[in-house]
């Protein structure tokens, strides 16, 4: 089995356990959201895949061995607290760590001068890291989690307080580097993004995986729909049908137009549609799973 | 991939990284300033305070005070002759009073008085030149009697022949103790300024890979020990460099302001403190990367390393009073200490003469030393590097550097 592969992976830090059985995989080309509340494990988890932090109980693997010194030289690795020499400058600094993974001094410098290009930083080559704005220091760390051109991508919350420009930037780089067949597990809080982003996701709570597979998969797995009517006209306040009445629905908006309720996945949409009324004037209909970032609460509550 | 070890690229960083920085010219150029400065001032002061008599007598005018009494005029040609046998410079002037001579004396213009047969000084009998005052005394007045009971120029010749006396010494030295105990302390000084700043590079370095998060990038290509490794050796060829950019210069100080042959200086002891400069270094630096790892935050390191600090200033003063002297019990046992010895070994070899089992001992227990900290700071290092939050205590990181887990 080529890609990674967390198995049942425990750690503890004194009485705290950080990871308790934690499974997953991610294969070559997929892009994996990896989501869980703070303290679920996340940050710990990519840690173990980098061998900062020592595995109590479990393994990772890699293309179907175990981790180790050389195969992470073929990983990319954007911390959750950005990590770079604030007195270094740009250029010189992605250069440094493409070495360090192992380039030689040329293709160290081709490429950071590449990557930096594809980052709108070419300008900057010379400036010293902390002489950056937050958006761009974090374009350099992405440069130095791409300069060796990883085979693996581990990159935890590489989105956070960015602008968005610089999302679309970054997550544009993120998803060319999966479909050129890396592998990558992004960690982030934006479940938007993710949902836009990855066609997989790992949720996480409690130092396991709670939940793994297609974003589309987990949805319609929920026992829920999201049901949604809008009226062309509002409803008088005299009509004793609106807003309609559904066993078992929870309300979460309700006015003379608009109706918004979580239902029972297994409610028949005709029925529904018959109770509303078909004398109506519907603007829009639509009973549809709910979106990821409910899913997600369901999981990890 | 390349055959360029980790540890290499990390200690190529450290050096270009410092050799260019503002902080590296100026303390260089700080410490190459104190070096000369040094050397400038005790030259002078050597000079003109060690080398150089300045004598007043009061005049006789000429009156016979009898054979027992110097003449003067004969004492003011002897003086000086007298003055090249013990190494002095020695200037005469002639006061035509006791009260002129003493006036002359209390304001410094001469550093002896002589009055018939008193010698006068200002505060203090210097027994360098007493001695040369009453050699020049003797020999005015043994011509004096000579000449009383009739002996002629002959005579008094075959009487006075000196004896030639042979010199030779068991441990020969080129250069005298003078320059020896100078250099002895101004190197103590500079080593000891050398250990603490690039001590303190190290120390910094380490946290602020920490503070900044870069080190848990790092770590994702490079293991702690190379980490470790590098930083120490790449800080340590800075520091070696500005070593022998402040040793030569003071050399060269040496050289030009007292026109003396460079064969004069001390080279062996100075080659010496350069040893000693790589060993007190690697041996501190390591200790002091190994508590910083215990801290995540600048303001929290100077404290933890203090347990470290104090050996150091405690061994420069043990250093200085080893330049005074240097076969003391004390500066013995200091120079055999593992954590003393870089700063009193290099001195007690310059200002004195240890045994060469003393100085083969004392390299090998601090070379063991630095083997046996290496170990133990990379593993106090290794599991510290990537804590974060409030400091760890020294307790917390014994244990760590204990445990096998």
């Amino acid at each position: 089995m080529q890609g990674l592969f967390v198995d049942d992976v425990h750690v503890s830090f004194g009485d705290i356990r950080a990871l308790d059985g934690m499974t997953f995989r991610v294969d070559p080309g997929q892009m994996m959201g990896f989501l869980g509340p703070n303290g679920a494990g996340k940050t710990t988890a990519m840690r173990c895949v980098l061998g900062l932090v020592a595995l109590q109980a479990g393994k990772v693997r890699w293309n179907d061995r175990s981790i180790d010194d050389d195969s992470r030289r073929h990983v990319g690795y954007m911390p959750e607290e950005r990590g770079l020499y604030p007195r270094m400058k740009v250029l010189e600094q992605v250069v440094y760590f493409g070495r360090l993974a192992g380039l030689d001094d040329r293709a160290a410098r081709a490429a950071a001068t590449s990557w930096l290009a594809r980052l709108d930083l070419s300008d900057r080559h010379d400036s010293l890291v902390q002489e950056l704005s937050h958006g761009n220091q974090q374009r350099v760390q992405l440069a130095v989690a791409l300069v060796h051109s990883p085979s693996l991508l581990v990159l935890d919350e590489p989105f956070s307080g960015l602008d968005p420009v610089a999302v679309s930037t970054m997550s544009a780089i993120i998803a060319e580097r999966a479909a050129a067949g890396a592998a990558v597990l992004f960690s982030s809080h934006q479940l938007d993004l993710v949902e836009g982003l990855c066609d997989d996701v790992v949720i996480v709570s409690h130092g396991r995986a709670q939940a793994t597979g297609r974003v589309g998969d987990l949805r319609a797995a929920s026992p829920r729909r999201v049901l949604r009517v809008e009226l062309e006209e509002p409803a008088p306040a005299s009509d004793a049908t609106w807003p309609p009445q559904i066993d078992g629905a929870e309300v979460t908006v309700r006015d003379n137009r608009i109706f918004e309720a979580h239902v029972a996945r297994h409610l028949d949409p005709v029925a529904l549609l018959t109770a509303i009324g078909p004398h109506r004037g519907l603007r829009s209909f639509s009973l549809e799973p709910p979106p990821l970032s409910e899913i997600f609460l369901e999981v990890v509550s | 991939m390349t055959g360029t070890p980790a540890w290499q690229l990390v200690a190529g960083r450290e050096i270009r990284q410092r050799m260019r920085s503002k902080a590296f010219v100026i303390s260089s150029l700080l410490i190459m300033a104190f070096a000369v400065a040094g050397v400038v001032i005790s030259a002078v002061v050597h000079d003109d305070a060690r080398t150089r008599v300045r004598i007043a007598l009061v005049d006789d005018a000429g009156v016979d005070h009898g054979a027992d009494t110097p003449k003067v005029s004969s004492l003011r040609d002897a003086l000086p002759d007298i003055g090249i046998a013990l190494s002095r410079d020695v200037l005469t002037t002639v006061a035509i009073t006791r009260t002129d001579g003493e006036a002359l004396l209390r304001t410094g213009k001469v550093d002896v008085l002589i009055d018939g047969t008193t010698a006068v000084w200002n505060r203090r009998v210097d027994a360098v030149q007493k001695a040369l005052v009453q050699a020049a005394a003797q020999s005015v007045v043994r011509d004096q009697r000579a000449k009383q009971i009739g002996l002629d120029n002959a005579e008094l010749d075959q009487l006075v022949q000196p004896v030639s006396l042979n010199t030779s010494t068991l441990h020969p030295r080129e250069s005298d103790d003078a320059i020896r105990a100078g250099t002895a302390g101004i190197g103590l000084v500079l080593l000891f300024l050398s250990i603490q700043i690039h001590g303190a590079a190290v120390l910094m370095g380490v946290v602020e890979e920490k503070s900044s998060r870069v080190v848990e990038v790092l770590l994702g290509h490079v293991r702690p020990r190379s980490l470790l490794v590098g930083k120490i050796t790449g800080i340590g060829i800075v520091g070696l460099t500005q070593v022998l950019l402040v040793a030569s210069s003071a050399l060269l100080a040496l050289v030009t302001v007292r026109s003396i042959d460079a064969p004069k200086v001390p080279a062996d002891a100075i080659g010496w403190f350069v040893v000693w400069f790589v060993l007190g270094f690697a041996l501190y630096a390591t200790i002091f990367a190994g508590l910083g790892s215990l801290v995540s935050r600048q303001e929290d390191a100077q404290s933890v390393v203090t347990p470290a600090t104090l050996p150091l200033l405690v061994s420069y003063f043990i250093g200085f009073a080893a330049v005074a002297s240097p076969n003391a019990l004390v500066a013995r046992i200091a120079s055999l200490v593992p954590l003393s010895a870089p700063m009193v070994m290099p001195v007690r070899i310059a200002a004195g003469s240890p045994a060469i089992w003393e100085i083969a001992l004392s390299l090998a227990l601090v070379a063991g030393t630095i083997v046996a900290v290496v170990h133990l700071a990379g593993r106090v290092y290794e599991r510290n590097v990537l804590r974060s939050g409030p400091r760890g205590s020294l307790a917390t990181a014994w244990r760590s550097a204990r445990s096998n887990a």
